[in-house]
């Protein structure tokens, strides 16, 4: 049983599943960001955790077309570690992406590419591992348990469609944004474009370009949040859309939402994938 | 799944197998996740989507069914809905003098109209907000497989033969609220435990029953710096949704 275990996570590995990395998006004085993270074992049948293990940050360089490593972290002895956006000096839509490593990594060296993370997880349990990806301003936290699937960073392009259920149902929302976020192992420079439209007058709120391995990102104010139906359509790549949403209380504090919404595969029990595709093809047929 | 995954798999007697093993999901009008809401110091809203108009990107009808239960597991109120457009939010509030202070609801389809093979998956976004507060903050669904079957409501999710530990990556802190929402047709026993390195002390032992609802807390007296929370059950998606409060805000989200 050890054996299949140990066959079966060795390829998995090398086809990317079962690991994952994790985002760090840049947002500069819009909002800060932390991703919390543990050595433990998310589900398994017996508590474990692994030690000997560091996570490392590392940010695809535009004008070089490769990945590089910034920095590296130590679990502390509680096994809890915590990377926030303060600790690098990146400009806003920048994109550290976090994995885990055993902790001999060697930082100083090239890296041909994204490097395999380190599989944190030991059983065939469904869960991927997951860190805590948190955004704040002033008092006002929130976050979500993120990952990102390596498999999904091997997808060359493909698009991406999400309907705006986050942005509409919020009384007195001051504006939202919308960080969709594509990592991609493959040092190709091809991007995008990215819409954000009003599904009933087909109106654009946003048109613009995306771009691998960054955060691009869209803010929609309150007015075309309350007005409108809106949804997002990205050409060109796959990824996961953030929709944060920030508020104004009475005594003039900041309350956030912040969560990813389902990809279009989850609306299906069955065939998930199959009629995913009919969906994604309806809408872009629609709104081409 | 590669073929020593399968092998893998089927040595373990489907331990970590999710689901059933013999469904037919063909024979249901649609299946759902299994949500949280909260009639105490918060208030619950939802967004429900709309997949037959999704799947065919122009508004057509769907007639569903809230169902919600105490936080026993016993049926409490439904709410039947029919509108045409791509989602819509449900404020509970509206309807609060019928729901225990927490507990579950899912989403059924009373009946179909389209002519497509597929079971729609229920997996909206509950909202909540502190009851003084207007703004919601919304985390989406929680595993559940819930389904209808003439009058019974059942659940393609398995329990599992040996219990599950599992540790969300997150600190434990005196200011948070664990919900677990047991979405089998069965009760399942439930251990709260502190985890410091892998070593693990029982906070609290219960058993949820069937479609029932609890909450988890640690006191300050118990707590101890730098440990991890822990859920221990025969349930491989075990997944409590977390509460965090501050002075006057708070975070919500699915471990």
């Amino acid at each position: 049983m050890k054996l299949a275990y140990k066959i079966a996570s060795i390829l998995r590995k090398t086809k990317g599943q079962g690991q994952c990395y994790f985002m760090l998006p840049i947002l500069g004085d819009l909002l800060n960001s932390e991703v919390f993270l543990t050595n433990s074992v998310q589900n398994t049948t017996k508590p474990f955790h692994f030690k000997n293990i560091i996570a490392v940050a590392h940010i695809f360089d535009h004008t070089k077309s490769n990945w590089k490593n910034l920095r590296s972290f130590n679990f502390d002895d509680s096994g809890c570690l915590i990377i926030k956006s303060s600790y690098f000096s990146l400009p806003i839509r920048s994109l550290v992406v976090i994995s885990i490593q055993k902790n001999n990594f060697d930082l100083s060296a090239n890296l041909e590419n994204l490097p395999d993370s380190f599989i944190k997880k030991n059983d065939f349990s469904p869960h991927t591992i997951r860190c805590r990806l948190g955004f704040y301003k002033k008092k006002a936290y929130s976050s979500y348990m993120s990952e990102y699937p390596s498999k999904m960073t091997f997808i060359p392009s493909g698009s991406s469609f999400s309907y705006g259920h986050l942005l509409k149902y919020q009384a007195g929302m001051i504006y939202s944004y919308i960080a969709f976020i594509n990592i991609s192992r493959l040092n190709l420079s091809q991007n995008g474009t990215m819409r954000v439209l009003d599904i009933d007058s087909g109106e654009p709120i946003f048109l613009g370009g995306s771009i691998k391995n960054k955060v691009n990102l869209i803010k929609v104010d309150a007015h075309d949040l309350k007005n409108k139906n809106l949804a997002l359509f990205v050409d060109g790549m796959v990824g996961v859309p953030i929709y944060i949403s920030v508020f104004k209380n009475s005594r003039n504090d900041f309350e956030l939402s912040v969560e990813h919404s389902h990809p279009p595969a989850e609306y299906f029990f069955n065939e998930a994938n199959k009629y995913q595709n009919i969906l994604k093809k309806c809408w872009f047929n629609k709104f081409s | 799944m590669n073929p020593f995954e399968k092998i893998a798999r089927k040595l373990l007697l489907g331990k970590f197998d999710v689901y059933k093993a013999q469904y037919k999901y063909g024979s249901v009008n649609s299946v759902s996740d299994f949500f949280l809401y909260r009639n105490d110091n918060y208030r619950s809203c939802y967004i429900l989507e709309n997949p037959f108009a999704l799947l065919k990107a122009k508004h057509m009808e769907i007639e569903a069914t809230l169902v919600f239960f105490d936080k026993l597991g016993n049926k409490c109120f439904v709410k039947d809905l029919k509108f045409s457009s791509f989602d819509k939010a449900i404020d509970f509030s509206k309807f609060s003098n019928n729901l225990d202070d927490f507990g579950a609801f899912f989403v059924d389809i009373r009946e179909r109209k389209d002519k497509e093979n597929f079971v729609p998956n229920f997996r909206g976004y509950a909202g909540y907000r502190k009851k003084n507060s207007k703004f919601y903050s919304y985390v989406h669904g929680n595993f559940g497989a819930v389904y209808r079957e003439k009058n019974k409501i059942k659940s393609f999710g398995k329990i599992s033969k040996s219990n599950f530990f599992y540790t969300p990556q997150i600190e434990l802190k005196t200011n948070q609220e664990f919900f677990i929402l047991n979405s089998y047709e069965s009760p399942i026993e439930l251990k709260f435990n502190l985890n410091k390195s892998s070593k693990l002390t029982e906070l609290e032992k219960i058993v949820l029953p069937s479609f029932g609802t609890t909450k988890f807390s640690i006191c300050a007296s118990k707590f101890v710096r730098g440990s991890l929370p822990n859920f221990e059950g025969a349930s491989p998606v075990l997944r409590p949704l977390v509460f965090e409060s501050y002075e006057n805000t708070f975070d919500v989200f699915h471990t």
